[in-house]
Parts: C-alpha cells; structure tokens; sequence
C-alpha cells in the first residue's frame, strides 16, 4: 500500500496543473474578493472568498483525468499487475486526491488570511462575532472542514462516474452538472411537496451542505435538513458512492 | 473543402456522443416542463434549450477535436491535407451544423412539449408588451442562440488546443455558461472607469442569447444589439484565426 | 522521385536533425536505420511537412513546404501509432481515404484482413491495428509510402505477408521510405540503407555495396596452410589462424593470391566471413563514434 500510495504521489506531483492549481484558486479568490463587493467581508472571510466553488471546480478536472489518463495509455494494467490488490489502486488514487483536497483548503485559509490586507474589503477584526455566535476566525476553520467533507463526496462521485464512464468529457459534464444544478434539481424535486420526508434525503442535497453552513436562513428552506443531519447524509453517501464505485472499479475488464 | 466536409461529417456522425447529446437535450428540456409551472418562459427559452445548447456544443466540439489527438489520427489530417486551414474549417463547419440541426430540434420540442407541458393557458400568438408575440420571441431566441453557438464551437476549438485537456475545457465552458454573464456583469459594475471597454469582454456576449427580444438586458450589457451581435462575430473570427495558429503549431 | 537538400530539422529552436541530404529513385525500398532517438522518425515526420525545418523537399519535382501539401496526395504514411478512429470499422477506417472500392477490396484481401475488417476496431489487437494502419498507407495506388516501424506487433504470418507485399508494390514502382528495428526483415527487401545517427546521414549505400564493403574478412584453407602462414609473415600480410582456416583482410585478398601463385599453392578454401547484418550496423556506428573520438 505504501508503494502505490507512493506511486500515486510521484505521478501526481509531476503533473503541471497539480502546482498550477493553487494559482489558479488564487486568481479566482482574488477575483471574488472584487465582485462580492467591498462590503462583504465578513463573508469573504468565512469562505475563503469563495473558495468552495472554485476549489470544487479544480478536483472535478483533476480527478476526472486521473482514471482516464491511465486508461488512455493502458497504463492502468501495469498498475494493476504492479499492486497487490486493486483495493490498493483504488484507494491510493482516492487518498492522493484527498491529501490534494486537504492541500488545496489549506492554500485557501493561508490566501484568506493575506488577502484580508489587501484593498478588496473592508477591514474587521478576526475575533468579531459572526455567524453561529462565533468569532470570525472559527467560522472560517468550521466552513473550511465542512467543506472538506463536500468536496470529498464530489471527489468520490467522480471516481464513482470515471469507473462507470471512460469518456471523461461526458464524467466531467455530469459531474459540473450536479455541482452547478444539483441544488436545483432536488429543490424542485422537493418542491413536488410529496415524500418530501423521504426525498429530503436524495444525494443532491447534499449538495446544500457548504452553503447552507454559511448562509443557514436561506439555505435550510430548500433543504429541508438541519446542519448536523446534512453531515450525516453527507458522509453516508461518501461511504456508499466510494463502495459502488470501487465495486464497479473490481470488476472492471482492462 | 467538399471532400474535407465529406469526411469530417462521416467521422462525425459514427461518433455516439452527438446521438447521446441530442438525447440529453430532449431529456433536459423535458427535465424543465416537469419542474417549472412558468409556461410562458418555458417556452421563451425553449424549455431551457437555449441554456443547454451551449453547454452540449463545447462538450461535442471540443472532444471531436480532441479525439484526434488520442487517436493518433491528427497526423493524418495534417499531412493529407492540401489545406490545412480548409480542414480545421471543416471540423468547425460539421460541428456547428450539427448545432443548427440541434437548435431546429430544439424548436420542434419546444411546440411539442409545449402542448404536453403548457396546455393552452398560454398561447404561442399572446402578445407581449413592446416584444412581440410569444412565438416571435421564442424564435428570435433562438436565432441568437444560433449566433452565439457561433462563438462557442470556436472558443471550443481554440480552448481545447490550448489547454489540451478536455474535462478542463469543459469545466471551464460550464462555468462561463452559468457564471460568465454574472461575472462579466460583476466586472462592469465593479470597474465603472472603464466600462466602454470591459463591455467588450468575451463574458459579455452570452447575452446575445436574451437581449435581442428584451431590450431590459442592454442595462446589463451595455451594448446595443447590432454592437453585440458584432462582438460575437469579431469574437468568433478571433477565436477562429487564434486556434487555427494553435493547431497549425501544435506538435504531432 | 524524392529528393531531400539541406535539411534541417527544428522543435521549438532545438534543431534535432541536420543537413539531411538524399534522393530517392522509383521503385527503391530504402531502409531508414539508426539507433533510437536517431532522428528517424523526425526526418519521416519532415517529409510530410508536419515539421519546422529549412531546405528544400521535392517529390516528383514538386515542392513540400509546411503550408504546402499539394504533392503528398499520392504518399501513405505510418507514423509511430496507426492513426485508427477506434470508434469505426476496419473497413470505415479505410473508406475515410479510399478513392476507389476496389483498391481497398485488393488492399484488404492482400493483408489477409477479411475476416475482422467489418468489426469495430476498438477490439484490435495490436496486429491487427498495424496491419490497419499499413492498409492505410497502401490506399490509392500511392507513389511513395512511408513505413515508420512496420512490424510492431506483427506475428510471424502477418510479417511475411507485409514484406511479400512491400515487394509487390515496389515492383510495380512504388517507392518505399521504411525504418525498423527488425534489421533481419529489413534486410530482405531493402535496396538500399540510409543509416542515421544523432541527426545526421553516416551511411547512404545500395544495399549491394554496404555488403561488399563491409565484409572485410575471408577464410582461407591452401593445399599448404604452414607454408602459406610462414610465406604471409615474411610477406608482412597481417593474418589469424582460426582452427584449420586462415583469416585475412579482404584487401590483401590479390596480394596474397599473387604470392600463392609465384610458389605453385593454391586456394582450397576461399570464404567470405558472414557477418550479421546487425553485427555491421552495430560496426559502423562503432566506426563513426571512433571518428568523431578521433576528432
């Protein structure tokens, strides 16, 4: 386990968009900074300028071409004679792309914490007391390690649409698609005013989970779930998407 | 150029994603009669076809493209062909046919569905004030969407050469498609100095899509429609001589 | 047929072949050989003006430049991969090039491929899709084709059938341009060797000259080998006994025979040394590597 995890890691750092990444976020947190308006810095700072979206943005690409970039190259199959079981292929490719989640929230909190000195905001004190009754700087960890779990279901449902589809224009679309829409279609699908006690449950809403943390008033009415139950259904979907798709992963033919 | 068009369209139309595209549109357009009760704007924007047409057309162009590359096969291309512009040309041509036969289906889902969806609480010749008939509206609709696909399979053809990795093309294009106007809208009011300019900022053309049938949308774009509908042409002429220098230097 | 002038070869501002120099005549089957990272594929990719570079390129007299491809409509090319859409048949495939069906009928039967032509290639094997690829390239009657590792994947029958038709076409004037690493197979058709090492021609040969020069060494037996060893000494005629046979150089070959005449010997064994086509390239780049060491 720890060559593959080792294997993984090597061929992850020397990808270009790996350390590209970060730049890329900072460019975007900078670009949110100016159009969330300079009012906004309390919120700006809870969200690491926005840094759910965009960091969501860049998994989904990196984690889309992970898979197909070895099944283009039949690489895959040397991977797979290489490690003892494919439970370890799997879960190395899984782990790296977390250790990069974890990677990418630090690089957030690290640019919030520079960019709050710069002239896109006002300027308020760490300790002013926010949302959840909190002080600022707690509400930004809390956001950042919700997030972390939002991400994490994205990523799994990633590996879960690579294992399913090779085409990895068509995994990328669908996966943007639940990302961007996902609130929308469950929202709708909650609107029917039916089952909703069940539905509310559907994997979509899950969807909600970072934003309604920062904005629970709104949020909670297109959810329909309460915070904690949000993480429940969050980290139960991890636990079923990551199996289906290592399952899938299992009796795949190369 | 015939016998580029013959080509591209034969390796085209043997592709299963624009058979699966035009499947998704159907299923998204009927996604969108069962979730909103708005009849009217249902059909204004063609049960929400013209949101999807983009979307659809940078995932099919930009692969189509791509494809080449994988396959190996851009060498053939190259080398064959007495010009290489023409058969660039071509691949973006077949593509954006392929968008027009998806806007004339669209069209016909849209007077279909909207017997299904929409009964007959609206009709298609109820006028709207200062705007003309629904179906005028719907029309013209599409017909910006028409132009805009213009600039689309161009920026897909140019993004793919210059980023070389599809899913990035196509995470980018989704998030010009649902953010770009809000972004560019954000930019012009952020930046008020220099509005003359930043109203041209390629963002900004996605609203040729609504302006041209609700004049409410030139406050947000501050540009007139026959200067926007110059934009998206200049744009996609850019877009075209830019990616077709990239894929004339692009290693094989 | 083809001709080559002064041509260098550029990615980006590295220059990675130069002054590349050769003409090529009807009907030749011209084996490309060099080691890897040579410049082989570069020179082929050159060739078909997908490649910065300066010189000059003519086939049939007529000009290719980067922007010009007119006069490639009639070459076949297999570069590195065979360039399938895995997502059409064999016989799809063929037909995005084919002008006429019973070209590529003949083209198919010749190759043996009728059997899976009309099944989607995506469930090739390797062979398989080599032998697509080389279908390709034999596409419309073409003047020039060009093979860039032919053999890759190809099983002993399919090999066979390869250069039974390299002959047949090459015969009937098509010019052949082939590199490989299969010297073996290279060497049963080729009529003449271009060897190439760092970007640069060393060897540009008939194939029937390369081996006349490069076979340096005899064996010889006389009616009196002692004497003859003894009479090779004094004579200062550098020799090596082998077992029962003597070995020299080729160009003491008259010399020695004239020394035999003058004491009433003779030859009763007079060999030439077979030497490996491999062992020769292998040779001659030593040689060149000496030279430039020298230098």
């Amino acid at each position: 386990m720890k060559f593959s995890l080792y294997q993984e890691f090597y061929k992850f750092v020397h990808r270009k968009l790996t350390w590209l990444a970060p730049f890329i976020l900072l460019a975007l947190m900078i670009f949110t900074g100016y159009s969330i308006g300079y009012h906004q810095e309390k919120l700006s700072t809870m969200t690491c300028y926005d840094s759910p979206d965009w960091i969501v943005f860049i998994l989904i690409i990196i984690g889309a071409t992970i898979f197909s970039m070895e099944f283009q190259n039949n690489a895959i199959l040397t991977l797979l004679y290489k490690s003892k079981s494919k439970i370890q292929v799997y879960l190395s490719k899984y782990l790296i792309i977390f250790g990069y989640n974890l990677y990418l929230h630090g690089w957030a909190i690290l640019f919030t914490v520079g960019l709050r000195y710069a002239p896109l905001n006002s300027h308020v004190s760490w300790s002013t007391i926010y949302r959840y009754h909190q002080p600022l700087w707690q509400n930004m960890l809390l956001t950042a390690l919700v997030d972390l779990l939002a991400t994490t279901l994205i990523i799994t449902l990633v590996f879960l649409l690579s294992c399913l589809i090779e085409n990895n224009a068509v995994v990328t679309t669908l996966s943007f698609l639940i990302v961007f829409m996902g609130q929308t279609v469950s929202a709708s699908l909650l609107n029917l005013g039916k089952f909703t006690a069940i539905l509310k449950w559907n994997p979509l809403n899950m969807t909600n989970l970072t934003r309604q943390y920062y904005n629970y008033v709104t949020y909670f009415q297109t959810s329909h779930l309460l915070n904690y139950q949000l993480v429940v259904g969050t980290i139960l979907y991890i636990v079923i998407f990551f199996t289906l798709g290592y399952q899938i992963f299992r009796r795949k033919r190369f | 150029m015939q016998n580029d068009l013959q080509i591209e369209w034969y390796k085209f139309r043997k592709q299963r994603l624009p058979l699966y595209s035009s499947l998704a549109l159907v299923l998204l357009m009927i996604y969108s009669g069962l979730t909103s009760s708005d009849g009217r704007s249902l059909m204004l924007s063609s049960f929400g076809a013209i949101q999807w047409l983009p979307i659809i057309l940078i995932a099919v162009g930009s692969s189509f493209l791509d494809m080449e590359y994988r396959y190996h096969t851009v060498i053939m291309l190259r080398y064959k062909s007495s010009n290489l512009f023409k058969s660039y040309l071509a691949k973006l041509v077949i593509v954006y046919f392929y968008g027009v036969g998806l806007v004339l289906l669209a069209l016909l889902l849209t007077i279909l569905l909207k017997g299904v969806f929409v009964g007959n609480q609206v009709r298609w010749f109820d006028l709207i004030a200062d705007r003309g008939s629904i179906l005028q509206i719907t029309l013209v609709n599409l017909l910006g969407t028409l132009l805009y696909l213009l600039f689309i399979v161009t920026m897909s053809f140019m993004l793919i050469l210059i980023v070389k990795i599809n899913a990035a093309v196509i995470g980018i294009s989704l998030a010009i498609s649902f953010f770009g106007a809000g972004l560019s809208e954000a930019l012009i009011k952020t930046f008020t100095d220099a509005t003359t300019i930043l109203r041209w900022n390629p963002l900004n053309m996605i609203l040729v899509t609504q302006q041209l049938t609700n004049s409410q949308y030139v406050q947000i774009s501050h540009l007139t429609n026959p200067e926007i509908i110059v934009g998206v042409f200049g744009y996609a002429l850019l877009f075209l001589i830019l990616g077709y220098q990239l894929f004339k230097k692009r290693p094989v | 047929m083809l001709k080559v002038s002064e041509v260098n070869t550029f990615v980006g501002k590295k220059k990675i072949t130069s002054k590349i120099n050769f003409e090529i005549s009807l009907g030749e089957v011209v084996g490309l050989i060099g080691p890897n990272g040579a410049g082989k594929t570069t020179i082929m990719k050159t060739i078909l003006g997908v490649m910065k570079f300066t010189g000059q390129i003519y086939l049939n007299h007529a000009v290719v430049t980067e922007n010009n491809h007119q006069a490639l409509s009639k070459v076949g090319a297999l570069i590195e991969h065979p360039a399938i859409y895995p997502y059409l048949s064999g016989r799809e495939n063929l037909a995005l090039y084919a002008h006429d069906q019973e070209d590529c009928q003949q083209i198919i039967s010749l190759l043996q491929m009728s059997a899976y032509i009309d099944k989607k290639c995506k469930g090739y094997s390797l062979g398989m899709k080599q032998k697509l690829g080389i279908a390709i390239t034999l596409l419309n009657k073409p003047k020039l084709v060009i093979l860039d590792e032919p053999l890759n994947g190809l099983d002993v029958e399919a090999t066979i059938v390869v250069r039974k038709i390299i002959v047949k076409y090459a015969n009937e004037g098509t010019t052949f341009l082939i590199s490989s690493h299969i010297l073996s197979e290279l060497q049963k058709v080729m009529t003449r060797i271009i060897l190439i090492n760092h970007g640069e021609i060393v060897v540009d040969q008939k194939i029937s000259d390369f081996n006349r020069q490069n076979r340096p060494q005899y064996q010889v037996q006389t009616d009196n080998n002692e004497l003859t060893a003894q009479l090779l000494q004094t004579n200062q005629i550098q020799f090596q006994q082998v077992n029962d046979d003597l070995v020299v150089a080729q160009a003491d070959l008259f010399a020695i025979q004239d020394l035999l005449y003058q004491q009433r010997q003779h030859f009763i064994k007079l060999a030439p040394i077979a030497i490996s086509f491999e062992q020769l390239i292998i040779n001659e780049l030593n040689r060149q590597r000496g030279e430039k060491d020298a230098k």
